[in-house]
């Protein structure tokens, strides 16, 4: 939250920049994600061989694909110097109104019947506007990102709500509980040995790593995040792009909601309440700042994988639910002082004096 | 250049007649967009709805709100040195439990529920101690790591329901039965005023002082202004942010013990979220998340037109749902005005 000082020494865009931006160093930050991944997987292996068994893997791949395509969206967020909280919400909207407008739900009014692509389609739509508003508000508005998107929370989790029960007409709150092959291809199916969403994720994120690094509009996103006045004055369009940031982080939540729904073979008005915080967290230990300009999209795609075999390591080692709050919290803590302790030592000069 | 209007106005004493009433003028300028959409939003509700215009309703109104308030006057401090608080609604659960699980006549299913009571004030005294323990925690580690205070708080706030579960082993505390003196905490009468309230009342006027008065107070908004600044010009920034901090977790506690005499339970799930309530009360009055530009009676506004937003949709009978809506909207439009106002101001 440290707006107020813009972080120029630690941008993205440094003088280094060539015509085709930076490089994408898999530096040192990755090298530790991938230890810690490889320690983990080897120690709760161990303890507990199930852990690396081909159904397990699977689930721990589904759950960071899951999560891992919010985290791509935020990651973009993010590195404009900006935060999207909605993204839980949005999640749960998108899962709602794709599952609800296939109007095949069990015991539902089902008012709406659409073919599932198109159903799907327009979720991804609906949220990608829900964004863009995010985007519009920030960037034309001038209000800080975290509002704009605390206030979306709300929205989006109360529209959830409504459209529930617009389409099942029932006990209010009902879930949509449904089944649908696409969504069972997505949220269930493999595409070869992996899992669809498992590929879909790695597709997008190559997409992003590849948009961030060629296009104009992803040197634009690492130049807002140092400094949006500057970025301003070198003529680039900021708020378009802070829209377009918004809107991709919304249809990309949405995504993610549509995978869990086809998972879960329902949708709760109530699901992923608090997702975007485990989010964030995945993009943060990817090492990525909340000051913006700094973070990449292998990072968050490796601190994905990370964090969601944690939650299922502590799951099939029966650590009691009460135990697990604390390792995800120290987890979390761990690694951004690792993180920060690694930048330190890596005698940053300008990072370090910045403040002290 | 309001930041400037609030260096100012440290030693009335040295400006003239006029200068002190252009001083008093613009101390109260930031508060001119909050304070009159909250009024607005009164006469809207008044003319809707008759029965909101009564005393009980704005009693009413003022002690629901008094259990955010607390938390928002402490966080206030805190986003004030540019920093944000996640751990509240964790530390708010924690010290209920703490508190609760020494009453006299406490009761939990718990297999570690403690057996015997201790006498209300140092029971109350634990739990804000417990509360100013995971403050002063937060406020150690962002003041001596880089780390931003958003991902420190995230995770002590999920450490601290960790906590709080294993405490209470899951279950709720309850009284049977509550003794009379805690009852008062939560449930009480004090001038006329509901205790909640009178504390809150209380916590306004210390928050005020020490923002205002002490050399604390100037130093958070020196802090929040620039931070490199503050430090070169010899302030101690982390002696100051660990303050913030814990006084924050001090204040949280004690609005967790406040509600769980309110309610005659101690719940370990209690104030899920409630950090985001408090930070919206704290910007909505018109505190920058950026730091060093807000105040006490902003937060003050801003929780007030928390819970009249609230207050008259419930009256007006809005179904939960679009409560949902109208909430979100309207705090993205607040804090829209204000900002749009503060820019056309400048120009």
């Amino acid at each position: 939250m440290q707006t107020s000082q813009p972080d120029i020494t630690s941008i993205g865009v440094p003088p280094r920049v060539s015509a085709r931006g930076p490089r994408i160093r898999f530096g040192g930050h990755q090298i530790t994600i991938i230890v810690l991944i490889a320690v983990l997987a080897a120690v709760v292996d161990v303890l507990q061989p199930a852990y690396l068994s081909a159904f397990n893997v699977d689930n721990i791949l589904r759950m960071a694909s899951i999560y891992g395509i919010s985290a791509l969206g935020m990651t973009l967020v993010i590195l404009t110097g900006g935060i999207d909280l909605s993204a839980g919400s949005v999640m749960a909207l998108g899962g709602a109104l794709a599952a609800g407008l296939l109007g095949t739900a069990f015991s539902a009014a089902n008012p709406i019947s659409l073919p599932a692509a198109a159903a799907v389609a327009a979720a991804l739509a609906a949220c990608a506007l829900i964004g863009a508003f995010n985007g519009l508000a920030v960037s034309r508005l001038r209000i800080t990102p975290f509002v704009v998107t605390l206030g979306m929370m709300t929205v989006a989790r109360g529209l959830t709500f409504i459209f529930c029960d617009y389409f099942v007409r029932s006990v209010p709150g009902s879930a949509i509980t449904f089944s649908d092959p696409l969504f069972d291809w997505l949220g269930s199916e493999s595409l070869g040995p992996a899992p669809t969403i498992g590929i879909i994720f790695l597709g997008l994120a190559i997409l992003l790593a590849l948009v961030l690094r060629h296009t104009h509009f992803g040197r634009a996103i690492y130049a807002i995040g140092g400094d949006a006045e500057t970025a301003r004055l070198a003529g680039i369009g900021v708020a378009g792009v802070i829209v377009g940031v918004y809107a991709i982080s919304g249809a990309f939540s949405a995504l993610g909601g549509v995978a869990l729904a086809g998972r879960l073979s329902s949708v709760s008005p109530q699901m992923a309440v608090g997702y975007e915080l485990e989010v964030i967290t995945i993009v943060i230990v990817g090492g990525a700042s909340l000051a913006g300009g700094r973070g990449n999209i292998a990072g968050t795609v490796l601190a994905a994988l990370l964090i969601s075999m944690v939650d299922n390591g502590l799951n099939i080692l029966n650590v009691q639910s009460f135990y697990q709050y604390l390792v995800k919290g120290a987890v979390l803590l761990a690694a951004v002082l690792l993180d920060q302790w690694q930048r330190n030592r890596g005698a940053d000069g300008n990072e370090h004096a910045r403040r002290t | 250049m309001s930041d400037q209007a609030h260096f100012a106005d440290g030693g009335p004493g040295r400006f003239s007649a006029p200068t002190r009433l252009a001083s008093a003028i613009s101390r109260f300028s930031e508060q001119i967009v909050p304070a009159s959409f909250l009024l607005v939003l009164a006469v809207v509700l008044s003319l809707v709805s008759p029965s909101f215009l009564s005393l009980g309703n704005f009693l009413d109104i003022a002690r629901v709100v008094s259990i955010i308030g607390v938390m928002a006057i402490g966080m206030t401090l805190v986003i004030l040195t540019g920093g944000i608080d996640l751990s509240v609604g964790g530390t708010f659960a924690l010290a209920s439990v703490v508190t609760a699980s020494f009453i006299p006549g406490a009761f939990s299913e718990a297999p570690t529920s403690i057996g015997f009571g201790l006498p209300v004030p140092i029971a109350i005294a634990l739990g804000l101690a417990a509360g100013a323990g995971i403050g002063f925690v937060n406020g150690f580690i962002v003041a001596r790591s880089k780390v931003e205070p958003f991902i420190v708080t995230l995770a002590t706030m999920t450490i601290v329901r960790g906590l709080t579960y294993l405490y209470t082993g899951g279950f709720p505390t309850l009284f049977r039965p509550m003794p009379a003196s805690f009852q008062w905490v939560g449930q009480g009468y004090a001038a006329g005023l509901p205790t909640p309230t009178l504390f809150f009342a209380i916590v306004v006027a210390l928050g005020y002082w020490v923002t205002r008065r002490t050399a604390l107070g100037r130093s958070i908004y020196a802090i929040g202004g620039n931070e490199t600044a503050a430090r070169l010009s010899g302030l101690n920034v982390r002696k100051v942010k660990i303050a913030a901090y814990t006084f924050t977790g001090a204040l949280a506690a004690l609005s967790g013990i406040i509600l769980s005499s309110r309610v005659g339970a101690a719940e370990p799930t209690a104030g899920v979220g409630y950090e985001l309530d408090v930070i919206a009360g704290v910007v909505i009055g018109g505190t920058s998340l950026a730091g060093g530009r807000g105040s006490i009676v902003s937060t003050v506004l801003g929780v007030f037109i928390l819970g009249t937003i609230s207050n008259g949709l419930n009256i007006v009978g809005v179904p939960t749902y679009y409560q949902y809506v109208a909430k979100g909207l309207l705090l993205i439009f607040a804090v829209g005005l204000d900002a749009q106002m503060r820019r056309t101001q400048r120009r």
